[in-house]
């Protein structure tokens, strides 16, 4: 145990669970040479354990799994495909792995074992050559006393009988011995279906022949083992010879019990139990009891199997719920008293099945130092990790899902975002950087950050990245946010590793780590500031099965929204008309603090008519944000938040593309559970996300051919006079600072967008006086290239215009006025103040209906 | 011979394998799915279990059911999962032999062929076998 640490063993058990998955899968691969599902999965386990050997420096590993690799990116890219030359190299690539395997777990190195015939032979077959290096048979016969069997898998079986079972019996203690006929076996491989347990198995009848040929053998195969198929793990059987002839009997009954006692626990917990062979056989027998104490404390239960009690539970509760609600009516102590018992049982019973699920993030974590500092050295990097919050929970199949996308995060952190000890200190930096990990939960998720304190990204050059490969326009990155910028890295195809090497791996880049988090209904974002550091968030649901999630009503039947996407709740109220809903066009907004709220109802996006809440203005907005949006969801009533269990939707209601899922109320109603991202998407279609005034423009662009629909844009601009100008030719709003006019031809002008946007201060054309600020905001109108701006100093409301309430004024720049809630407002001849901006506006032959 | 669980729709008398039928029980209230499909009418809590409820009235070219109406339910299996018929009334279990059990007419409309398997000629009436795979899409 001196030099097989923690990682290196985990590692161990792993790849030889992985191995015997490959043999399986090459097998059937060429069977079904086009099977994709089988190619990535050999192609996965081969990169995993590629991966892992590089960091634990098992070079020769490493260089075979590479080449193995390479070739099955080949057959993975259709460039190959699977014929029974590359599988024997395939195959015999497996073998030569453990090979290595198996001197790495004797003595922890990777030496002696012959990696350059396989990996000629990998690159033969891949050059077009056939393979006829000579099978390195003897090599690891010869080196690696406790493998032969499985290179010889296929051999026929009296070749290789000789050798394990002269070799367990006269000198190694090490060697398996085959399981089935005989129980004392030093094997601690526990799973039944490794490989080595069905070599043993098949080679069996010859050994205990040969066996029994050998006078000096203990009558160790003669005796049936109770549990057959199950290797007795750690049992005590591998002393020398002579001792195992004394004590055959008891070693024997011993091992039997054990094995009936352990049988299934082993097949179940090969991670626990598991100790090399080599530690095993050497070690003393009272560390070996220790071994098992701890083994047995712990089984590995099938995850179907947890879902399964996960659901029953759920049940259990529904059922709870009726019964208090009938106990409460019954008025019978007794009956209550029983009831609130279960009550209790009942939710403990709840906690701790779901307890089962849960392990602590640090499982995922323990790997990280040892990636960060070989990582960090491969990069001449001096890093420091820091782990915060590794006791915080979450659901083992969660885990699972989230520990690829949080190491390259990690890597991604110590490759790219931490400099260099040189450029550091250059920056007034101490020479290491720090890498913090930390978690921890939050509204009913788990919060997971990896923060380093290095360059950060430079949203410029992930501008001008995404625009050289075409992902965006330069037009589209000059409008965008530093945050959306940063949200372009997310894009597929943009992967910064210029050239496939170990580290950057092949082309798995962030848009992998959103595509997997987003598989679990977590996010994924990223903060970054230049020369401080980069952060990136990621937010998973605590578990898959249950959700916390808002109820809420419409048109009296009830559906759930998931919690995650709830920002806040707003109550409308008829009574009060500021909280009232608005109209842009035709599209219902809301004010919230001064910003518009785009408003979805939800009765409309369900078909089932414009809705309460449209209709007479009473209900709730249900702030929601999805990917990069935000919107109102507008509901009748909001019920309640409640822990949800999540059952999935009948096939026949996918295609809908509305709900995510269905689930069964504390009532006993069943209620749907919104896919509010799917919401968006439907309803939001034509927003241009993220640019200022998008929301004015795009409701415009889905009612450009309803121009009548007179609604009006009401303005102050200065001496507290109000102007109404109408709505349908306004394009955008926009706020500029004033240091940005500039001067021509007595024109002011300012710079915009490329192009040269003439101004018209409407307080100077209609004779008020607008105060002097900073910010100047404008109602840009566009005709055709023409576009200009008025100045108004804010923007107070969108109204409906009142045809009746206008009234006849003749002054220069106004057509009227009319009373708007109940103020005198002056429309705006938007004519005349556009040409005062510039008079050619009109001149192009265009529609005259573009401009009102 | 040949097993079906029998029940009537408008009158009509339709039977399902028996093999294919969990349970045949008094209709439960039911959730509606706003967007679904005509023949999807709505989701009912089978014991905890989510159970899609399929009206059978749009594919037989009858008038769909009316909202307040308190039908049978018929719960099928379909690939695994349990799907539940709306029915009138459930009948009997009953043997066909196999010499009475026979290709539906070719009068039948187009649209109804894919969905009825076969007509037995009982003593007093005739009773068409759905395919409860196409009845339960609903499509």
């Amino acid at each position: 145990m001196e030099d097989i640490d923690e990682i290196v063993r985990e590692f161990l058990v792993e790849s030889h669970e992985n191995l015997d998955q490959l043999d399986r899968d090459l097998v059937a691969l060429e069977e079904t040479p086009g099977a994709r599902d089988l190619l990535s999965s050999v192609f996965r386990t081969i990169h995993t354990i590629k991966g892992t050997s590089g960091f634990l420096a098992f070079g020769n590993l490493e260089r075979l799994t590479h080449v193995g690799e390479n070739l099955l990116v080949e057959l993975r890219d259709g460039k190959r495909s699977m014929d029974h030359a590359t599988t024997d190299v395939l195959l015999r690539m497996v073998d030569t792995v453990r090979a290595l395997l198996a001197v790495i777990e004797r003595d922890g190195t990777e030496g002696g074992v012959d990696v350059d015939s396989a990996i000629a032979a990998i690159v033969a077959v891949q050059e077009g050559k056939t393979a006829e290096v000579p099978h390195p048979r003897e090599v690891p016969a010869a080196e690696v006393a406790p493998q032969p069997p499985v290179a010889w898998a296929s051999e026929p079986v009296a070749a290789p009988v000789a050798v394990p079972v002269a070799v367990p019996v006269v000198e190694s203690p090490a060697e398996p011995e085959p399981a089935p006929a005989a129980p004392a076996v030093p094997e601690a491989k526990p799973k039944a279906k490794t490989p080595r347990a069905k070599i043993a198995k098949r080679t069996a009848p010859p050994v205990s022949a040969t066996v029994e040929t050998l006078a000096a053998a203990p009558p160790v195969p003669a005796t049936p083992a109770p549990a057959p198929q199950a290797p007795a793990p750690q049992a005590p059987a591998p002393a020398p010879a002579a001792h195992v002839q004394e004590d055959a009997d008891a070693a024997l009954h011993a091992a039997a019990q054990q094995a009936l006692a352990t049988a299934a626990a082993a097949a179940l917990e090969p991670v626990a139990e598991y100790v090399p062979v080599k530690e095993l056989s050497t070690a003393p027998l009272e560390e070996v009891g220790q071994l098992r104490t701890a083994a047995e404390s712990s089984i590995r239960v099938d995850v179907d199997l947890l879902d399964q009690l996960m659901r029953q539970v759920g049940e259990l509760v529904l059922a709870r719920n009726r019964l208090s609600r009938l106990a409460g009516a019954a008025q019978d102590a007794d009956l209550a008293r029983s009831a609130q018992q279960i009550n209790l049982i009942a939710t403990e019973l709840q906690d701790g099945v779901m307890r089962t699920r849960m392990q602590p993030i640090e499982h995922v974590w323990s790997k990280m130092p040892r990636v960060v500092r070989d990582l960090a050295s491969a990069c001449g990097r001096e890093v420091r990790l820091e782990l915060t919050g590794g006791d915080t929970e979450l659901d083992r199949g969660l885990l699972e899902a989230v520990k690829d996308p949080l190491t390259h995060l990690v890597r991604n952190a110590v490759d790219h975002g931490i400099e260099s000890p040189a450029d550091r200190v250059a920056k007034g930096k101490s020479s290491q950087g720090l890498l913090e990990l930390r978690a921890s939960h939050a509204g009913g998720q788990v919060v997971v950050e990896v923060r380093d304190d290095g360059a950060g990204i430079d949203p410029a050059k992930v501008a001008a990245k995404a625009v050289s490969k075409g992902l965006r326009t330069a037009e589209q990155v000059a409008a965008m946010s530093t945050g959306d910028l940063l949200n372009l890295l997310f894009l597929p195809g943009f992967s910064t590793a210029e050239a496939v090497t170990n580290v950057s791996g092949r082309g798995v880049g962030m848009d992998v780590v959103r595509t997997r988090v987003e598989a679990i209904g977590g996010t994924v974002d990223v903060e970054s500031t230049i020369g401080v550091g980069t952060v990136w968030r990621l937010r998973i649901p605590l578990t898959l099965a249950i959700l916390p999630a808002l109820t809420v009503e419409v048109d009296g039947d009830v559906y759930a929204v998931p919690q995650v996407h709830v920002l806040e709740l707003v109550a409308l109220d008829s009574a009060r008309s500021e909280s009232a809903i608005e109209y842009v066009q035709t599209a219902p907004v809301y004010r919230l603090r001064g910003e518009l709220l785009q408003l979805v109802s939800l009765a409309e996006v369900l078909g089932l008519g414009r809705g309460q809440a449209l209709e007479n203005a009473d209900g709730v907005i249900v702030v929601v944000g999805a990917d990069d949006n935000r919107f109102g969801l507008l509901v009748d009533r909001v019920l309640t938040t409640e822990e949800i269990v999540v059952t999935p939707l009948a096939t026949q209601l996918k295609s809908i593309g509305i709900y995510s899922g269905t689930t069964v109320l504390g009532d006993g109603g069943v209620a749907l559970i919104l896919d509010i991202q799917a919401v968006a998407r439907r309803t939001l279609l034509e927003v241009e996300r993220g640019q200022s005034g998008s929301l004015l423009s795009a409701a415009q662009a889905a009612a450009s051919d309803q121009v009548e629909a007179a609604q009006l844009l009401v303005a102050e601009i200065g001496d507290d006079r109000r102007v109404a100008m109408p709505l349908a030719s306004v394009a955008r709003l926009e706020h500029v600072r004033s240091d940005e006019v500039e001067m021509v031809g007595g024109r002011e002008v300012i710079q915009y967008r490329g192009t040269i946007l003439p101004l018209a201060r409407l307080d100077r054309l209609l004779g008020a006086r607008a105060e002097a600020t900073d910010e100047m905001l404008l109602v840009v109108y566009t005709r055709g290239e023409r576009s200009v701006g008025l100045v108004v100093e804010e923007i107070v409301d969108i109204v409906e215009d009142q045809v009746d309430h206008h009234s006849e004024i003749d002054d220069r720049g106004l057509i009227g006025s009319t009373v708007i809630n109940g103020r005198v407002t002056e429309l705006l001849d938007v004519r005349a103040a556009v040409l005062a901006a510039d008079d050619q506006f009109y001149e192009d032959e265009i529609d005259e209906r573009e401009v009102a | 011979m040949a097993r079906y669980v029998t029940f009537t729709v408008a009158d009509g008398l339709y039977g399902v394998d028996v093999l294919r039928v969990q349970e045949a029980l008094r209709g439960h209230e039911r959730t509606r799915v706003p967007l679904a499909p005509k023949g999807i009418a709505g989701l009912v809590n089978l014991r905890g279990q989510v159970v899609l409820t399929v009206d059978l009235r749009p594919r037989l070219g009858l008038p769909q059911l009316d909202e307040d109406a308190d039908p049978m339910m018929v719960v099928v299996q379909v690939a695994g999962e349990p799907v539940s018929l709306l029915v009138d009334e459930i009948g009997d279990v009953v043997d066909v032999p196999a010499d009475r059990v026979e290709n539906p007419p070719d009068t039948l409309d187009p649209d109804l062929r894919t969905l009825i398997r076969a007509a037995c000629t009982l003593d007093d009436r005739l009773l068409l076998v759905l395919d409860v795979d196409q009845a339960a899409a609903a499509a």
